[in-house]
């Protein structure tokens, strides 16, 4: 049998993968998923967390035991919130933020003209440099915080009643539907129950 | 008439409107930015914070803080929902957080180095593919970016909030129970 010396040389040197984690991460499927999430790194990070927020987690949510009407009813808003602020949260990523991030990033890569009186501190100092970006983008974070949560209350609500709302305007039909049922009944019997009225005249 | 030519030029105009438009915004905040970045108090206050470590962190939380206060707010004063759905989606709201920044300020030191960890044999793995510098490097920051999707996001986005809707149902319906049977008391005893 011929042996290639070249051949094992090489895959000696390979890193050997084990478990599913190291087997995934080896894989070529997830060196294009890399390639893709390198290139496209702000499309990717919108879409991933729309995917996880968006569809994973309300799927997950009402896969979830529910013993009653009311844990059902619990589930479906819990769902529709996740569905609503996911796509909020890519709506502002994909407008609102784009200059914002943009603004920020100018002002990072010319800290001589925009940030003079820290630039020299924050040149020799990365810690400082991560700290000045994150504080100065916390305030665009506190002020969309607002409309976000107003944006996603309201797409909530309408998500629900789209998802879930046929059911819930079902029940109050059928019980509207069952009412003059049980209030006739309940007329019907009150001649024969006065008469049991009973005690002394 | 040359219509291929106008054909031509016109969408490179409004391409150049559109980016136009953008510059501008990017400008403006970048000088707001700046004007804030300049103020004494913003200075004094870094020097005072800059090297924090968990700096990160703590804004990040206050961040999350705001959007789930105003959460929880918007739902207990939703009219279109019953009180248990109300009570029942502020626990939800407020277990998330917990939950979430529990893990934030414990867990998230492991959790980073498996993702450091995982990167490492990534990166070791594309470097021997014979791949030039430029590719590398893409793909080194896709898979940090993958990888952290996976092993940090996905605790903050889908395992919390999922994890806590059925805890959240069942303190929502005790909790409701309790509210109606005090209710209940005192209309009882104003009557009384």
């Amino acid at each position: 049998m011929a042996i290639n010396p070249v051949g094992a040389m090489q895959k000696a040197t390979q890193p050997q993968f084990t478990g599913v984690v190291d087997t995934v991460v080896g894989s070529k499927a997830f060196e294009k998923v890399a390639e893709f999430a390198g290139s496209n790194s702000a499309t990717f990070n919108a879409a991933s967390s729309l995917v996880m927020a968006g569809v994973l987690r309300p799927l997950t949510i009402m896969a979830l035991p529910a013993k009653n009407e009311q844990e059902q009813k619990n589930k479906g808003n819990a769902a529709a919130h996740a569905i609503a602020s996911a796509v909020i949260g890519f709506a502002i990523t994909s407008t609102v933020m784009k200059p914002i991030s943009a603004g920020l990033k100018k002002v990072m890569g010319n800290t001589d003209k925009y940030l003079p009186k820290l630039s020299e501190k924050m040149k020799s100092n990365p810690t400082l440099e991560k700290n000045v970006n994150k504080v100065l983008s916390f305030g665009p974070d506190i002020l969309l915080a607002v409309p976000r949560a107003l944006l996603t209350s309201k797409l909530s609500g309408y998500v629900n009643k789209a998802l879930f709302g046929k059911k819930k305007d079902a029940a109050p039909a059928q019980q509207a539907q069952q009412a003059p049922v049980v209030a006739q009944a309940q007329e019907s019997q009150r001649p024969v129950l006065d008469s049991f009225k009973g005690g002394t005249k | 008439m040359n219509v291929s030519a106008i054909n031509s030029v016109a969408p490179k105009a409004q391409n150049v409107k559109f980016t136009g438009a953008m510059d501008k915004m990017t400008d403006m905040v970048a000088t707001g930015l700046g004007k804030v970045g300049n103020t004494d108090a913003f200075v004094k206050g870094m020097e005072k914070i800059g090297d924090s470590p968990n700096l990160m962190a703590h804004l990040s939380t206050a961040s999350s803080a705001v959007t789930t206060g105003l959460y929880i707010y918007k739902n207990l004063t939703d009219e279109k929902k019953s009180k248990n759905e109300r009570i029942t989606m502020a626990i939800n709201q407020a277990l998330t957080f917990a939950v979430s920044t529990a893990i934030t300020y414990t867990a998230i030191g492991a959790l980073n180095k498996v993702s450091k960890n995982i990167c490492g044999k990534f990166g070791e793995a594309v470097a021997k593919r014979g791949y030039d510098a430029k590719k590398v490097d893409t793909l080194k920051t896709g898979a940090k970016a993958a990888i952290d999707l996976v092993v940090c996001s996905s605790i903050n986005r889908y395992i919390s909030p999922v994890a806590v809707t059925p805890v959240a149902n069942k303190l929502g319906a005790k909790l409701t129970d309790y509210l109606d049977k005090k209710d209940a008391a005192k209309a009882a005893k104003a009557q009384a």
